[in-house]
């Protein structure tokens, strides 16, 4: 039998085959053969991941336009797009609230209500759970325009909510949706991702042996202290995973808030996210190198976010 | 303070698997007290029970007296080491053992004391930084048995809490683990089915199968008085030798008898047996291999050839061909017997058991 390097792993297809077809694959995937595999990945990943970034970068030093003259002569000026970006008060103020945006209904909201979920899903005895989690599946199966439709209709002055207030005496002059934009994404985006949140967090407590909870019990830990000292430590790496997935996506969000709001993100923008800043600068003022300083600008702040968190990692699970 | 006592309890496991069938318990306080039967006769299922982890089909718990059947674990204040050690895995040995004690706020030094102290008896005092999966199977069990023992409740459960360790430790262990109980005067129950560990630890054993309770008792008792055919072979080894005997009556004048065994008995057990036997001629003799003796030929009542000899060091056993039944006999001294030689043994008629073979339960 071959001896050296290409034992380990080939070494089990040695014991089975019967020495022919094998053998050549193995030492042809040690040899260069492996990266004419790779090569279809590496053509579709440089057409539609990297060249479209590395064009993005260079649009955003442009002067180009969506129309116009400059959309089709446009000339390099540098980082000046960069230096309007962070005077514009637009911009600036769409950072603060796709901040507050994420904080507010995926770290908070769809995180601590996924969670809860999650955790009432797993108690025994509680009635109509199942209900429940059906709901919240179809929230976050549904196509996110018809979502989107379903929100504004909901909080417009004759929707549903207008409804319940009014039935319980409280006049409504203004759809919901312009009196408190922001208000009514958060809880729209709430509504819309909790799933994933839950579904993440029942596979973690799954992977939490039942003797363990037993014996917390045995040793006296009340509920909350059970959930405490041995439920959180032990899917405290879930929960960080959890973070980074919802912190990417809901910074993405854009088709629920364009469907409720508009680019322009309701009154005052209260509700521009940067992903609605981006739209209206690009598509409502033909400013696409503008648009693509912005988000270069917001990758690199997600990116220092993600690190951030995957840094963290390394404080959790020292077991 | 801690007698537990358990009223007619069956659980049944959905489907259909009666897992304890109708067990009547009364562990008394301060006792050591042992469930002792072989695997899947129920002795974990009863254990839970009694801790609360698993809700009886039928019957009742109490613990002091106090109905804590509909009580949920934490509030029975028992302390217990699962089969399965259970233990922590994010928490180092120290906090694993600590655990029990920071939840009821105990202040930190005393923890410390105590988790040491418990430790060092333990011989794990140097694991005390480590986290479980750094751990054998020997040390990790040893560590749950430190988070129980590390608290003084009411009762402690222990499940096998000294399976996994090597011989010597193992007898040390139970030293320890009876000194400490003797000393805390904090009641016991003690699974375990190993029969040995069973007779030198307990006060009271209780002998399980197939989830019932068959005897109860010290532990001279079920050695000495077993009262069914299960429990004469579970306890004891080398185990009892049964053979298949008759009672003859021939004038008032009763004995045993089979091929190569004619045992005479006194006129009272005689009938005994007579009056409370099925079939008189359908008998089980059991006699211990301890309590068979060499002998000269009028003076025995049992004979044979030899058929195999284990030289044991300190002991001999001594397998036996009498009739068509090998039995064997544990002989103290050195032998100069041979195999296919003749030998005659006795067995005094205090040391014989007679069961029934229809009821599998003994006759006297
Ligand atoms: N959760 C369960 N569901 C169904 N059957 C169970 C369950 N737990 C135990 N049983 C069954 O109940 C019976 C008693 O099990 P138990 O664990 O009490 O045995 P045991 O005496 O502790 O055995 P061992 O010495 O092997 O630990 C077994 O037949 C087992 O298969
Ligand atoms: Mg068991």
């Amino acid at each position: 039998m071959a001896q050296g390097k290409n034992e380990g792993i080939f070494q089990a297809h040695e014991d089975l085959s019967s020495g022919g077809m094998i053998d050549k694959l193995a030492s042809f995937f040690e040899g260069r053969g492996a990266f004419l595999f790779l090569v279809p990945a590496l053509v579709l990943i440089g057409i539609f991941v990297i060249f479209p970034v590395v064009w993005d970068v260079y649009i955003s030093m442009t002067n180009a336009s969506l129309v116009g003259p400059s959309a089709k002569h446009y000339i390099f000026i540098g980082t000046q797009n960069y230096f309007r970006l962070f005077q514009d008060f637009l911009f600036l103020n769409s950072l603060k609230v796709s901040f507050a945006f994420t904080v507010l209904s995926a770290l908070i909201g769809q995180a601590i209500l996924g969670l809860a979920l999650a955790l009432v899903m797993r108690m025994e005895g509680i009635k109509g759970k199942i209900l429940v989690a059906t709901v919240v599946f179809i929230a976050w199966v549904i196509p996110e325009v018809v979502a989107g439709y379903a929100w504004s209709a909901v909080t417009d002055k004759q929707g549903l909510v207008s409804a319940i207030l009014s039935f319980f005496g409280v006049k409504t002059e203004y759809s919901l949706y312009f009196t408190h934009p922001f208000e009514v994404i958060v809880v729209a985006n709430i509504w819309r991702g909790t799933a994933f949140s839950m579904i993440l967090f029942t596979a973690a407590l799954e992977g939490i042996p039942k003797y363990i909870y037993e014996a917390a019990e045995v040793d006296g830990a009340t509920p909350w202290q059970r959930f405490k000292y041995v439920v959180f430590p032990l899917i405290s790496q879930a929960i960080l995973v959890d973070f980074i997935l919802i912190t990417i996506w809901t910074f993405g969000v854009f088709t629920l808030p364009y469907m409720i709001l508009g680019p322009g993100g309701g009154i005052g923008n209260a509700g521009q996210l940067w992903t609605l800043y981006i739209y209206f600068k690009a598509i409502n003022n033909f400013d696409i190198a503008l648009a693509a300083a912005a988000s270069n600008v917001m990758f690199v702040i997600v990116l220092a976010l993600i690190l951030a968190y995957l840094w963290s990692m390394k404080y959790f699970r020292r077991w | 303070m801690g007698s537990v006592e358990l009223k007619n309890v069956t659980k049944i496991f959905p489907p259909k698997t009666v897992a304890i069938n109708n067990v009547n318990l009364k562990v008394h306080d301060g006792e050591f007290f042992i469930l002792l039967g072989p695997s899947g006769c129920g002795k974990t299922t009863t254990l839970r029970i009694i801790a609360g982890l698993e809700k009886p089909t039928k019957g009742r718990v109490y613990i002091d007296n106090e109905d804590v059947t509909d009580l949920p674990p934490r509030k029975r204040d028992i302390a217990m080491v699962f089969q399965t050690w259970a233990l922590y895995p994010h928490m180092k040995v120290y906090d694993n053992i600590a655990f029990p004690l920071k939840l009821r706020k105990v202040a930190k030094d005393e923890i410390d004391r105590r988790v040491k102290e418990v430790a060092k008896m333990l011989q794990i005092e140097t694991l005390l930084d480590r986290y479980p999966r750094q751990l054998s199977g020997g040390q990790q069990q040893r560590v749950a048995l430190a988070r129980a023992l590390v608290r003084k409740p009411k009762v402690w459960l222990l499940d096998e809490p000294l399976s996994n360790l090597d011989a010597i430790l193992r007898v040390q262990m139970r030293a320890e683990l009876k000194r400490l109980q003797k000393e805390l005067k904090i009641t016991a129950i003690y699974v375990t089915h190993d029969q040995v560990e069973a007779m030198s630890m307990g006060d009271r054993v209780a002998v399980l199968n197939a989830g019932r309770v068959l005897q109860v008792g010290a532990p001279n008792e079920v050695y000495n008085k077993p009262n069914t055919l299960f429990v004469a072979s579970f306890i004891g080894s080398p185990p009892m030798n049964f053979m298949r005997v008759a009672l003859k009556n021939e004038g008032g004048n009763y004995a045993l008898v089979a091929e190569g065994v004619s045992i005479p008995l006194p006129t009272e057990l005689g009938k005994i047996i007579e009056e409370k036997a099925s079939d008189v001629n359908d008998l089980i003799l059991g006699v211990r291999p301890e309590h068979l003796e060499l002998s000269t030929a009028e003076d025995s009542n049992i004979r044979g050839e030899v058929y195999v000899i284990e030289p044991l060091g300190s002991e001999t056993i001594l397998n036996i061909k009498v009739g068509d039944n090998i039995i064997k006999a544990r002989l103290l001294k050195e032998t100069t017997l041979s195999i296919g030689s003749k030998v005659f043994l006795k067995v005094s008629t205090n040391s014989i058991h007679v069961f029934d073979p229809s009821t599998e339960r003994a006759l006297f």
